[in-house]
């Protein structure tokens, strides 16, 4: 490489050759200039290359990476199938019952109106003599009719609050799937800043290694089948009394 | 059983809190409070005098376990029922609260009914460790 009093000096000689009229002199002068020119050019090129390789090379060894495209991302898929799937549970499991309590709405208003309608033909038809046992016995049925139907409207009711009880699930796994999101970012923020030549940032999949006999960190709800997970509360139930509940 | 008794919520998920809340009121629970992890609900259970409480495991903060684990080792509160409600359904999870002493676990999704069932189970048992 040049040193900047040599390229000046290369520079004056051939100045000098062109003043003098020196054809050749200012040739050589000229191809020296551009040579050096070149040297730095292929070196920066060079420079480059081993970013790019060594950027491939930490992307292909980065086992944060490697675990997240392999087992983070696919597990990521199927928690938003659990989302969708629980989302839309819940949204039928509402709309059935408000598609129930709709016509128990008409209904009251039904009844009532027959009530209604009953009081006023035995008023006519008794002409001032009402049959106070027959009435009774309308408002009876009618009072019980009543109760049967507040009776579906609070079932109805129970159930759409239980519905709401997805919000949790999937509230839980998506929060879940927004830290792999970050998690993704980060990678990939560190391979843009990754200079060649500086050693990799540490392993981080080490930090998440479980030391024997700690629990592992809470996982929300679990999808697919599994052998380590109960299916439901009656095998909660079952495994509690075999410890002795 | 006493429907007066006072009883802590223990869920991240308002949501969550606000269905546990519901379903106590509708079998006659109207006594109670919430928190949103266990960091919120310890100090409410040194202040307050609780009979009761029902907590999530997965929160941000101090976990479900842990407090579970801190109740046991308060002299005062060490006799509290704890009942856990959790998405966490790994059998060692629900070793792990056995062994720290939970009185019942109930995973999530749950129903009505099973929550009325685990209350009154919890509490039938303390009514005849006591008789």
């Amino acid at each position: 490489m040049f040193s900047e009093q040599e390229t000046l000096h290369t520079a004056e000689q051939l100045v000098a050759a062109i003043k003098a009229g020196d054809e050749s002199v200012a040739t050589t002068r000229i191809m020296e200039l551009v040579r050096e020119f070149e040297n730095g050019l292929y070196q920066e090129i060079g420079k480059l290359t081993r970013v790019v390789h060594e950027a491939m090379k930490n992307l292909c060894e980065d086992s944060g990476l490697t675990q997240i495209t392999t087992s983070h991302i696919p597990d990521a898929r199927e928690r938003l199938d659990y989302v969708l799937e629980k989302t839309a549970d819940a949204t039928h499991r509402t709309l059935e019952s408000v598609e129930k309590l709709m016509p128990v709405s008409d209904d009251l208003v039904t009844s009532g109106r027959d009530l209604q309608g009953y009081w006023g033909q035995a008023v006519k038809d008794a002409g001032g003599d009402i049959n106070f046992q027959e009435l009774s016995r309308v408002l009876d049925a009618h009072v019980a009719h009543l109760e049967g139907q507040a009776g579906n409207i609070r079932n109805g009711l129970s159930e759409v609050m239980m519905a709401q009880s997805y919000q949790d699930l999937t509230g839980q796994v998506i929060r879940r799937t927004m830290e792999l999101v970050a998690d993704v970012e980060d990678k990939l923020l560190e391979l843009v800043v990754t200079a060649p030549g500086s050693p990799n940032a540490g392993d981080e999949s080490a930090a998440q290694l479980i030391q024997p006999g700690e629990l592992a960190a809470p996982e929300g709800p679990t999808m697919g089948e599994r052998d380590d997970v109960v299916s439901g509360q009656d095998e909660v139930d079952d495994l509690l009394s075999s410890l002795g509940f | 059983m006493d429907k007066s008794m006072r009883i802590l919520i223990v869920d991240d998920f308002s949501t969550m809190r606000r269905i546990i809340k519901n379903l106590l009121r509708e079998l006659g629970f109207n006594n109670t409070d919430e928190a949103d992890d266990g960091t919120t609900a310890l100090p409410m259970l040194k202040s307050g005098k609780y009979d009761f409480l029902v907590t999530d495991w997965n929160m941000p903060g101090m976990q479900g376990i842990d407090l579970l684990k801190a109740v046991r080792a308060d002299e005062k509160l060490k006799g509290l029922p704890v009942l856990m409600v959790t998405a966490e359904s790994r059998r060692d999870q629900i070793v792990a609260a056995a062994e720290a002493g939970v009185n019942g676990y109930i995973v999530k999704p749950f129903t009505a009914e099973t929550l009325a069932q685990k209350i009154d189970k919890i509490f039938e048992r303390i009514n005849a460790s006591k008789a």
